[in-house]
């Protein structure tokens, strides 16, 4: 398992290191440009923030992106490769899985230490005090948002191994797994909120806040119904998590037993 | 060594080894080489040299000592006899090929002595 | 020890292209098949129904009287038409993926087969020409000791010194505990390679003998026993 991981780890570790190594540079010269220069508007600062911007935007995507390139090669060109090993299917989706979602983590270290960072150096004291009084709630965020994308492709795989297998005839795979995926989404997601009208069980994190600010309530919506934020903290309800880990690991148990049994690449 | 795809390699290949009893370079006794060698040798594929060794013993021109390896006959008579059916056969050839050109035999018997050194 | 495949009423399509139909085979321990036949006759996609890496509709195919499945590849070396490598990968890189992989892989065969076959461990794959890719796939497929060895094409495309040179280390590795198939049009190249010729058209065997035994009743090499086949078929 290791091995296998290893391998996958170094598929793309140089473009996924330099993404990051340029996310840092930019940022440390937008640090280095000084609060002053971006509340006058400096023309420096004002590119260097922007390109930040844009490269964690689209280092995110391109991410989300590249996850599901990991299956998606080794099934339409490489699976000679890969998939003459004598490795279960499952051995070799959990690698994958595991690297994509060691990646996904560390992007989000990554751009939530950028965040608090600039927070202090921007004097935004106020919320520099909420952050810091506030790391459990950050680190459970980041988590969130990593098992989120891990969900995603864990979904993408599902379809992937659907157009290894029964549908490998078909001409056009791609079609397919963008139009299942809205599909298939949509209903899981109506079962999820469902799910989490009927039954709630709330595991709340308070916010840890010398004062109780003004901040509007607002939930998050998308893969993961089940967060609400609050004014007084973050309420996180169990019952849709559990089912979407369920409908992950029945994914997982799904695409694994395909891509063992059913191969047709 | 360059076989002729039309017919047996394994019928060959005993050819070949008539020819190197007929011309002593294997000897009766001797040790023939292993199977993979001879494979490796001809450029055949060993289950064709295996063939060739079962063939060569069901003609009683070798024997196999028991995790020793196989040897030719120490038949003496025999080994004379595979010499004699070697040369005849060249020899056969040969006369054949002269009478498709319509040479006599006393024509044939001159070009020979005179290849020979001879006098006609 | 000895290994032994038999494959039964096997079927395979592609859409609607029945591409295998109702085949019966088994191929025994120590022999060496040649697989034969024009493009897309069905040659590539036995071959990896037998790899594992096509389901076959119908029928079965067994390895040793066990219904195939994914620990049988660690008994399979497959060389595939397909490039097998990574863009990102060295000649070293490939020959530790297989010793990584595969048990039954001889990393001291290997790094003589490499010097055999005159390949560089820090070239980058993607700048081998093609008979140096040959080559390669070629290296990694026979340094395992595996039990069953699906050659798919060896020799096509490749320049007359490669292919000697391929000719010579499939022929050093032909045991009697394996079963070779290969697969190929150039079947002069191969001739003295093979036990057994298996000759398919439109998914179907349509002739199965052993080479001496054709050489020997019909007098022709397996090379113009092929053209006298299809040129009928």
């Amino acid at each position: 398992m290791l091995n296998l991981m290893n391998f996958e780890w170094k598929k793309s570790w140089k473009v996924f290191m330099l993404g990051i190594t340029s996310i840092l540079l930019v940022y440390t010269y937008l640090a280095l440009q000084g609060t002053d220069n971006l509340y006058r508007g400096e023309l420096g600062a004002g590119i260097a923030m922007a390109l930040l911007v844009m490269l964690i935007t689209v280092g995110s995507v391109a991410l989300l992106f590249h996850s599901i390139s990991f299956l998606s090669v080794d099934v339409k060109e490489k699976g000679y490769l890969l998939f003459s090993t004598p490795n279960s299917a499952w051995k070799m989706l959990g690698a994958k899985l595991t690297v994509v979602f060691l990646r996904f983590f560390i992007w989000g270290v990554m751009v939530a230490a950028i965040f608090f960072h600039m927070m202090s150096w921007l004097k935004v004291v106020e919320l520099q005090g909420i952050l810091l009084h506030n790391v459990p709630q950050i680190v459970f965020l980041i988590l969130i948002s990593a098992l989120a994308s891990l969900f995603f492709t864990m979904t993408i795989y599902f379809l992937i191994s659907i157009t290894a297998t029964f549908l490998a005839s078909w001409r056009n795979p791609v079609l397919f797994v963008i139009l299942a995926y809205f599909g298939l989404t949509y209903v899981v997601d109506w079962v999820a909120v469902k799910l989490g009208e009927l039954a709630t069980w709330p595991v709340t994190f308070q916010w840890n806040m010398p004062i109780i600010n003004q901040m509007n309530g607002f939930s998050v919506s998308g893969n993961m119904n089940a967060i609400t934020f609050t004014a007084q903290g973050l309420s996180f309800n169990i019952v849709p998590a559990l089912f979407y880990l369920v409908i992950g690991v029945g994914y997982f148990m799904a695409a694994g037993y395909l891509l063992d049994r059913k191969l047709n690449i | 060594m360059k076989f002729d795809n039309n017919r047996p390699i394994y019928l060959q290949i005993i050819s070949e080894i008539h020819k190197d009893l007929a011309s002593g370079r294997l000897v009766t006794g001797q040790k023939l080489p292993s199977v993979r060698q001879l494979a490796i040798d001809y450029k055949v594929n060993p289950n064709t040299i295996q063939r060739t060794f079962r063939e060569l013993e069901g003609m009683g021109m070798t024997f196999t000592k028991r995790g020793m390896g196989t040897f030719i006959t120490e038949d003496a008579e025999m080994i004379e006899e595979i010499k004699i059916s070697v040369v005849e056969g060249y020899v056969n050839a040969y006369i054949e090929s002269m009478k498709a050109l319509n040479l006599s035999n006393e024509e044939i018997v001159e070009i020979v002595q005179k290849r020979l050194g001879g006098v006609a | 020890m000895n290994t032994r495949i038999e494959i039964a009423n096997l079927q395979k399509r592609y859409g609607r292209k029945v591409v295998i139909q109702d085949m019966d085979l088994i191929l025994e321990s120590g022999k060496v098949y040649g697989l034969l036949g024009p493009n897309g006759q069905g040659k590539t996609t036995l071959i990896k129904c037998i790899a594992g890496l096509l389901t076959p509709e119908k029928g079965q195919i067994l390895i040793n009287g066990e219904m195939r499945e994914t620990r049988h590849k660690g008994m399979i070396s497959m060389l595939a038409d397909k490039d097998l490598f990574y863009k990102w990968m060295t000649v070293q890189d490939t020959i530790n993926f297989y010793d990584t992989f595969f048990e039954d892989f001889d990393r001291a065969d290997s790094e003589e087969l490499i010097r055999f076959m005159e390949l560089v461990p820090q070239e980058k794959v993607e700048k081998l020409s093609k008979g140096m890719k040959a080559r390669l796939k070629l290296v990694l497929v026979l340094s395992r000791k595996a039990k069953i060895y699906l050659l798919d094409e060896p020799l096509s495309g490749i320049d007359p010194v490669s292919r000697e040179k391929i000719v010579e280390t499939i022929l050093d590795r032909i045991r009697e505990d394996a079963i070779m198939v290969i697969s190929s049009h150039m079947v002069h190249a191969i001739e003295s390679l093979l036990d057994e010729v298996i000759l398919l058209s439109n998914g179907k065997i349509i002739a199965k003998e052993e080479a001496e035994v054709i050489r020997s009743e019909k007098g022709i090499s397996i090379d113009d026993f092929y053209l006298e086949v299809f040129r009928h078929a």
